[in-house]
């Protein structure tokens, strides 16, 4: 009890010595760069946090540097209850990643307030550390890597100005050289408890306010004009390899994610539809291996090529050809997925018959003397196709990305009669119901079409603004009085897209927005040449751009989605098979010790390397040992002169040059430069 | 037994790498005292309080990024666990190689600060940094194969004389996350005075006819003899301040007792008290009696020191009250 009391006491001791001046205006650098990199996560992040933060902080800043004595308990008390009102007045709920680092940037300005001890101060260390943290949370790119070891190594040095012994000035420098230093030196830890702790399959709970999206991506309600929303935007949202080199071209690039059965005649839904049993798991087999990189979107479906017949272990399949996470995703996944473009039903399920023949109570009259007119004009199914296509093509329908606000009772009706301006959910949307109208089972899916080929990385990266829709019809017989062309038979692609804008289908979206549909006839064709191909500069850009985004493709394939399951390939490829978590753990609690051990070594090394002006000297006093001579602990150099003078008085111009060098260097006013160093080397040599 | 000589024999040379990487002379130190005669302290290391909170943030980090499987997360969570070790390494590399020579120390009494100088030496080609010596004097830095001057205090809380087997050596440098701590044997002995405490007056004179003092140094009587010059050493009390005043150089005013009266404190005159207060009052009495440089005897019941005045006496009068045990 006794050695603990007196231990406790030594601790009280050690962290009341006063802190440096210094470290507190580093701490505060730090303390803002870390916070400052939030920035980026405004919209989640609420601005008024941001600001008030800094007069906050420079208030307690000026309050240490002059001396004064803490602020106010009723202050502190009262800013700390105004925070806590404040963030859950921005937030429903204190509790998630959002209302959670809004509170650590808040507390930690606010802890600034009490900074008193050492033990205050390493407190708003840590939270800095937990800051950048949060910053992941949001972000995993290269550049927030960069920060984070940035902002690592910084505020390293604000604990080491802390430690550093005496008040007077440290370089910054050193510090900056010494926190990097022993960053460098953890690093082969770093890497091996990366490589091999174990991963774990998606999160074991959930936050409330985690559910709200994060960069954007499909709501599983499709509204008209909300598919246009997101194409306006040029984040990335998938990126495919093709290790088959079986790409397929760009009109058939149909990434599906969703499909919507439901409809109320203005949004489209997926509604809540039982999942199906699963007929593979293999990705070995005839058709297109895809390994898809997918962005988080905070939802649960995936994306893969028109249609997937085989998907992860992790993912449950649902009607219609699609499949989904087993959890919200919130960080880039990696996963392999085999597509058949042929791949479908060869029967239609009665239940999925009535779903996709469905037709809201409330359509609008005119759809459903459409849909009855083209029906009762066709014989065939292929006839009913056609006349759509006519339709589509013939009453000046135009694609934008701005087609303005629909009539909010009737959105659809107001498309198709009055405005005839579209984005492509429009027209899918309207076309699967005058299909249903006609009596033709319909869904619209959801997705992606095209991308744009990296021939640097040789993959293809797939934005939002090739964010789709299109639609589905089942060509087979539903209606004895309708006969079915032989070669076309289950779920039937039909974009009508396509027939209003094929350049959309085939050069994508950039392009086709660039000769907009006003144009026609050889304007278009001209205007289409002149938007395929650009001038010098753009080509270069575009060769940068190329290996840049690999980079980030490299970097999101190799760091970021390293999982359980990459894990396991890149054990096997070192020849471990498969490796149970158990066994991972063992083995990083038997290389941790090792890892030391080498550490340690390589410490000592560094150690021997300090001064150069010192080492040069040592290595001088060294020299005389093994002549016969030892310099004394406490004797200074012109003491050791005198003496090995005395005792080798050949050698003594040199021992004299040496000295008066080393002494000029080290306690006079003479420079240290790499001349002098050498000029010190080369006397010692001759000795 | 032959394990156990092997055991012993490992004890006291500690095998490490680089003995074989680094001259041998060079590192054994002017003092001639050989650095791996001496087998080297063990360093223990342990968390200190920010390292505990160090260590449950990263557990905090590590969960959040499980949830989240955010692989930058681990990243940064590993990384600090790295940084945590390097600076667990560093600072049990601070405390290498470190020793303590010439512990100096002046006798105090019961109720003081004892202080402890000493020399501390770096016998590494590294610098050491923020290195503190036992509860807080510190921090010392010393360079590669030199040496800087430290001081301890410690409270001196009994009488007696005691041995400082070790002198704890800590740091924390560079991160304040890891403790670690060397005790350093110096085996110096120390002697603490008791508490000059009491409130009695000195015993009165004894009378000792056949002991009369007749020589020079015969100081401390009521007659004066004449002066003669001050000598170094010498108590200040009998220096003729006047004649000093006057311009003349020291000189001291010399008496001569009765020649037959003198000054005996006695252990037993203090029957009444308990033996830690007449300890006290005897030094009390010992330091007033030296203060006015009389001269005078201490009798204990184990042993007697005869009447005398000088400078080594008083000393050796207090040692024998500092060391002073009843055997029952």
């Amino acid at each position: 009890m006794k050695f603990l009391k007196l231990k406790f006491q030594r601790e009280r001791a050690s962290t009341e010595l006063p802190i440096p001046k210094g470290a507190f205006t580093w701490l505060m650098f730090c303390l803002f760069l870390s916070i400052g990199w939030h920035l980026w996560h405004i919209p989640e992040i609420p601005v008024w946090a941001l600001v008030v933060v800094v007069p906050m902080s420079i208030f307690s800043y000026r309050r240490i540097i002059k001396e004064k004595p803490l602020a106010p308990a009723a202050l502190r008390i009262g800013l700390t209850i105004v925070v806590v009102v404040g963030i859950i007045f921005s937030f429903n709920s204190p509790l998630g990643r959002d209302p959670g680092i809004t509170a650590l940037i808040l507390l930690s300005s606010l802890k600034l307030m009490e900074l008193k001890t050492r033990r205050d101060f390493m407190f708003i260390v840590f939270m800095c550390y937990f800051i950048i943290f949060g910053n992941f949370l949001y972000d995993q790119s290269l550049p927030d890597l960069a920060f984070m070891i940035a902002a690592v190594i910084l505020v390293t040095a604000a604990v080491l100005r802390l430690n550093h012994p005496g008040h007077e000035p440290v370089k910054l420098w050193f510090l900056l050289k010494f926190s990097s230093r022993l960053l460098l030196l953890g690093l082969p830890f770093t890497i091996m408890l990366f490589l091999l702790f174990p991963r774990t399959y998606g999160p074991f709970w959930n936050l409330p306010q985690d559910t709200r999206t994060f960069q954007g991506g499909f709501r599983s309600v499709v509204r008209p004009g909300e598919v246009a929303e997101l194409a306006k935007s040029t984040a990335p949202a998938l990126k495919v390899e093709f290790p088959g080199n079986n790409m397929p071209a760009q009109k058939d690039l149909y990434f599906r994610g969703l499909v919507l059965w439901f409809t109320d005649g203005k949004a489209w839904y997926q509604g809540l539809i039982p999942s199906q049993v699963v007929d593979s798991r293999s990705l070995e087999g005839d058709g297109i291996l895809q390994y898809i990189t997918l962005q988080p979107h905070n939802e649960r479906w995936l994306f893969a090529l028109d249609r997937p017949v085989s998907s992860p272990r992790w993912t449950r399949v649902f009607p219609g050809n699609i499949f989904q996470s087993l959890w919200d995703l919130k960080t880039p996944i990696r996963y392999g997925v085999l597509s058949r473009p042929d791949a479908g039903l060869s029967f239609l399920p009665k239940v999925e018959g009535n779903w996709a023949l469905d037709l809201p109570g409330d359509l609008d009259s005119r759809i459903m003397a459409l849909g009855k007119q083209w029906r009762d004009n066709a014989s065939v199914i292929d006839d009913i196709l056609r006349q759509a296509e006519n339709y589509f093509k013939e009453n000046g329908f135009i694609y934008t990305l701005n087609p303005g606000q629909m009539d909010r009772d009737n959105p659809l009706g107001d498309f198709l009669f009055n405005k005839r301006r579209g984005f492509c959910e429009h027209f899918a949307a309207s076309f699967a119901l005058l299909m249903r109208a006609a009596g033709v089972p319909a869904r619209v899916v959801v997705g992606y079409q095209g991308g744009e080929y990296n021939p640097v990385g040789k993959y293809l990266e797939v934005r939002q603004s090739e964010a789709h829709a299109w639609t589905e019809v089942w060509v087979k017989e539903v209606d004895p009085r309708l006969a079915v062309a032989d070669e076309k038979t289950g779920w039937l692609r039909v974009d009508p897209t396509a027939w209003v804008s094929p350049e959309r289908i085939a050069y994508g979206l950039e392009v086709s927005q660039d000769i907009l549909a006003n144009l026609s006839g050889a304007d278009r064709e001209e205007a289409l040449q002149k938007a395929l191909g650009g001038n010098i500069f753009k080509r270069a850009w575009k060769f940068l751009k190329n290996h840049w985004e690999n980079i980030k493709y490299k970097w999101d394939t190799w760091i970021i989605t390293y999982d359980i399951f990459q894990q396991r390939n890149f054990l096997s490829s070192l020849g471990f098979g498969r490796v149970d978590r158990l066994s991972l753990l063992l083995a990083i609690i038997i290389l941790a010790p090792i890892l030391l051990f080498i550490i340690s070594l390589v410490l000592k090394r560094k150690a021997l390397s300090s001064d150069p002006l010192v080492r040069l000297y040592l290595g001088f006093c060294s020299k005389l040992a093994r002549m016969g001579i030892q310099r004394l602990r406490w004797e200074g150099p012109v003491h050791f002169q005198q003496r090995a003078v005395e005792k080798f008085p050949k050698k003594a111009e040199v021992i004299q040059q040496v000295t008066d060098l080393f002494v000029h260097l080290r306690y006079g006013r003479l420079a240290v430069t790499k001349e002098r160093l050498k000029q010190l080397k080369r006397h010692i040599r001759r000795l | 037994m032959p394990s156990a000589t092997r055991g012993s024999f490992y004890k006291n040379r500690p095998w490490t790498p680089q003995k074989f990487f680094i001259n041998q002379k060079f590192l054994q130190g002017g003092t001639g005292g050989a650095v791996f005669s001496k087998s080297a302290p063990p360093v223990r290391t342990a968390l200190t309080g920010s390292g505990w909170v160090l260590t449950a943030i990263l557990f905090a980090m590590l969960l959040a990024s499980m949830n989240y499987s955010n692989n930058m997360g681990y990243a940064l969570c590993f990384l600090l666990t790295g940084l945590m070790l390097v600076s667990y390494l560093y600072a049990r590399y601070n405390l290498k190689r470190l020793d303590i020579a010439n512990v100096q120390t002046q006798p105090v009494f019961s109720g003081e600060s004892l202080r402890f100088t000493f020399e501390l030496q770096n016998n590494s080609s590294a610098g050491r940094t923020a290195i503190y010596a036992e509860d807080l004097s510190g921090p010392f830095s010393v360079g590669p194969y030199s040496c800087t001057t430290a001081e301890i205090t410690v409270l001196a809380a009994k009488r007696g004389r005691f041995t400082l087997a070790t002198i704890t050596l800590w740091t924390v440098y560079p991160l304040g996350l890891f403790r670690a701590r060397c005790h350093i044997r110096v085996n110096k002995v120390y002697i603490v005075y008791p508490k000059p405490i009491g409130t009695l007056q000195w015993p009165p004179l004894e009378n000792h006819e056949e002991e009369a003092s007749e020589g020079f140094y015969a100081r401390g009587g009521d007659d004066f003899v004449g002066v003669r010059p001050w000598r170094p050493g010498e108590s200040m009390h009998h220096i003729d301040w006047k004649a000093v005043a006057r311009g003349r150089p020291l000189s001291i005013k010399e008496f001569t007792g009765g020649g037959t009266e003198q000054l005996w404190f006695d252990w037993f005159q203090l029957g009444g008290l308990e033996i830690e207060s007449r300890l006290s009052q005897l030094t009390r009495w010992v330091l007033e009696a030296a203060q006015e440089g009389r001269e005078f005897g201490l009798r204990m019941p184990n042993r007697a020191i005869p009447i005398d005045s000088s400078p080594g006496h008083t000393t050796k009068c207090l040692e024998t009250l500092a060391v002073f045990q009843v055997v029952p």
